[in-house]
């Protein structure tokens, strides 16, 4: 197993189903990882080390749409998926992981293909459609991010971003800070108009902010309804970080 | 107390900028054309380098430039994005090394050793750069931050000054960014017209359109020599003589030519030409706006202050004589003596000889790219009548270019370029949204064409196998 990475992550599911996708020979590991489920929390075991024989076949997981998120907050996402990559020992290991994840991205609808939604800046074209979900039972509006690309890697990175911050609250999605995903880039992090990872976390991040004001008016107050849930999330990182140095005297 | 004077000879700064220009009708009479063929069976001159028989030019100058042999994510680099930036042999790099260490000075300032010093070497950049395309006099070169810079330049002073409402420019849709942009702004202050040119069915500038669409309204046309996408070259010369008929200008993007091949601007009859030194072995930092002096001398000032003055008074001021008018402030001069450096480097090899290098090696680099399945390379294919410059932009069907470099970088240490290459609507026009390209220079060998192809054709398999 390699090292880093959670065997065992809490996440509400009923079911998960299966198909084996298309595999280099030589990549003989598949990495599941969790997506959004309906009903209430379980444990799942990850097969970490399923090997896949060299016959063609076709892997994805079927995401079950639902507006109620697995239990991790994009922060703890944002953990999983730097782990995940960092475990990775070469970069063309990060690529292969990006195709696969871009085969697994959602659809993107036609008509969400405007110039409106494009990604400024990319050197591969992205298309970006953010929403506003209006808030629910377990309290604030939570923003729901599509995109898509004519590049595979790029579609990769993108699914990736939405795996983290699709159904997070507006204040988890502009918490994100680019260098959090350096470990999953490509060669040398750098802010430069070919790093795509900036372009699109920046666009996602811009757009949040426009649409949250948009909703909630332009008022400097709880504009998201949900500032007691970053409170708490702040306090419990904080407590981690004293945990980690206490620790370490 | 006696006058100490410098070891070196200064010759008299006016000399530098001699009085006795050629006079118009007089012009030299050297076909870049004819240069491109020329063999090696001239004599050598003074300072130039042989090449052994058996060894590629490629082989031969490699190792002037220590940053070709390293090691990029496991693999040898093989760099094939020279239209991007070139690489820089040592002897640039100490120059300015030796500049810094030895004479840091500002120019035309003071009088003493270090300055006067600078202001020499500075000045005779100037001279060797004005050799290199054979203007007429060093004064006819503005030394500029790039080729953008340079256009910037015309069209801010010329541009403003010249052009009215109806006016045309006649471009094309194959230029860069830099050649289009500055005049979509000047038209757009002044109510002048753009006009673009299409490609025919080669994938060449429609020459024919071109020379339909040029009117009496006309005022200016600007083209590219080299297309840093279609490696193809326009005759410069047949545009300027069409363009002069209707008393336009014409202003020449000179970015990719002035590195490969022999340029003259006498015998193409520019009225302005521009070229990046970045792109010819010379540092960053610095280019060059050829001018024929009396245009130049015509124009207002780009930017003000020091150095591009004669006098300032308070309600007032009155400007030097062209270059100095367009250089204000203290120039990059590490960066202009780099250049300088630069110029006799490839001065050393012959640009004829490298032109020559370079249509051979650009033929085995179109032909080796050829055979890939798949592929479309965009761009004229070469043959007897069209010469294709050593690069290539391409696409590979269902995969994107971006992606295709990702691989050959991160798998293969292979550098070439994705994206638009600074020419969107030429993308636009040829229907896609991004190629790749990859581009020689001198220091490239078939080696590295191989090594690039062999590693392509892999990248692809990578993406196939997960389709």
């Amino acid at each position: 197993m390699a090292s880093g990475i959670p065997t065992e992550i809490p996440c509400p599911s009923s079911s998960l189903r299966f198909r084996f996708s298309s595999i280099p020979s030589r990549d003989t590991r598949v990495f599941l990882r969790p997506g959004e489920y309906g009903g209430g929390p379980k444990r799942i075991r990850l097969n970490l080390s399923l090997k896949v024989s060299r016959r063609r076949a076709s892997v994805w997981q079927t995401l079950q749409s639902s507006t109620v998120p697995c239990g991790l907050s994009a922060a703890e996402k944002l953990d999983v998926l730097v782990s995940e990559f960092r475990a990775l020992t070469g970069p063309i290991d990060r690529v292969k992981r990006l195709l696969h994840y871009a085969a697994i991205l959602p659809d993107f609808e036609e008509s969400a293909r405007v110039h409106s939604n494009r990604v400024t800046g990319c050197t591969t074209q992205v298309w970006l459609d953010v929403g506003f979900e209006n808030q629910t039972s377990s309290g604030g509006g939570r923003m729901r991010f599509r995109a898509d690309s004519d590049s595979e890697i790029t579609k990769g990175f993108c699914s990736c971003l939405i795996w983290v911050l699709d159904g997070a609250y507006p204040e988890e999605v502009m918490a994100v800070r680019a260098e959090d995903l350096g470990p999953m880039n490509m060669g040398l992090v750098a802010h430069s108009r070919v790093s795509t990872w900036h372009n699109v976390l920046v666009s996602m991040q811009k757009r949040t902010k426009g649409l949250a004001m948009m909703v909630n008016g332009d008022e400097e107050r709880d504009q998201f309804g949900s500032v007691a849930v970053a409170k708490k999330m702040k306090k419990k990182k904080k407590k981690a970080i004293n945990g980690n140095l206490n620790s370490n005297c | 107390m006696a006058l100490k004077l410098p070891p070196f000879k200064v010759p008299a700064l006016s000399s530098l900028f001699s009085s006795s220009r050629m006079a118009l009708g007089s012009r030299c009479v050297f076909s870049a054309a004819q240069c491109s063929s020329s063999s090696s069976s001239t004599a050598l001159r003074e300072g130039e380098r042989p090449v052994p028989a058996g060894l590629s030019l490629g082989h031969l100058t490699r190792p002037d430039f220590p940053i070709l042999y390293q090691e990029v994510n496991g693999s040898k680099l093989v760099y094939l994005d020279s239209a991007a930036t070139s690489q820089k042999p040592t002897a640039v790099l100490k120059t300015m090394q030796d500049y810094y260490e030895g004479y840091n000075s500002n120019v035309h300032r003071s009088i003493h050793y270090l300055s006067t010093k600078a202001t020499y070497e500075y000045e005779l950049a100037r001279k060797k750069v004005s050799d290199f395309i054979n203007a007429s006099d060093p004064s006819e070169i503005v030394f500029t931050r790039n080729a953008t810079e340079a256009i910037n330049l015309v069209a801010c002073t010329w541009g403003l000054t010249n052009l009215k409402p109806g006016d045309e420019i006649v471009t094309t849709v194959a230029e860069h960014h830099s050649a289009i942009v500055p005049w979509q702004i000047v038209a757009q202050k002044t109510g002048a017209v753009l006009k673009f040119v299409g490609l025919d069915h080669d994938e060449l500038v429609d020459l024919a359109q071109l020379r339909q669409m040029l009117s009496k309204n006309t005022k200016l046309v600007v083209v590219h020599h080299v297309s840093n996408v279609l490696g193809s070259i326009l005759p410069i010369e047949d545009i300027a003589i069409w363009a002069h008929e209707v008393g336009a200008k014409v202003l020449v993007d000179a970015c990719q030519s002035v590195p490969h091949m022999v340029v003259d601007v006498q015998a193409l009859d520019a009225d302005f030409l521009v070229a990046s030194s970045h792109k010819m072995v010379g540092p960053t930092g610095i280019g060059f706006l050829y001018g024929k002096i009396e245009l130049l001398s015509e124009m207002p000032p780009f930017l003000g202050g020091g150095e591009m003055i004669s006098d300032v008074f308070l309600d007032h001021s009155t400007y030097a004589e062209p270059p100095l008018r367009f250089e204000a402030g203290t120039p990059a001069i590490a960066e202009a003596i780099g250049l300088g450096a630069a110029v006799d480097y490839l001065s050393g090899i012959r640009m004829e000889k490298i032109h020559e290098y370079e249509v051979e090696i650009a033929n085995y680099l179109y032909g080796q790219l050829q055979s890939v399945p798949n592929i479309h390379i965009y761009g004229p294919k070469p043959s007897e009548n069209i010469t294709h410059l050593a690069l290539c932009s391409f696409n590979v069907e269902k995969i994107h270019p971006t992606d295709i470099a990702t691989i050959l970088d991160q798998q293969h240490g292979v550098a070439i370029r994705s994206g638009h290459h600074c020419a969107q609507p030429l993308h636009r026009y040829l229907g896609i949204s991004a190629s790749a390209r990859a581009s020689l220079y001198f220091y490239s060998t078939r080696e590295d064409v191989d090594n690039f192809i062999e590693a392509l054709k892999d990248t692809i398999t990578f993406f196939n196998s997960f389709k």
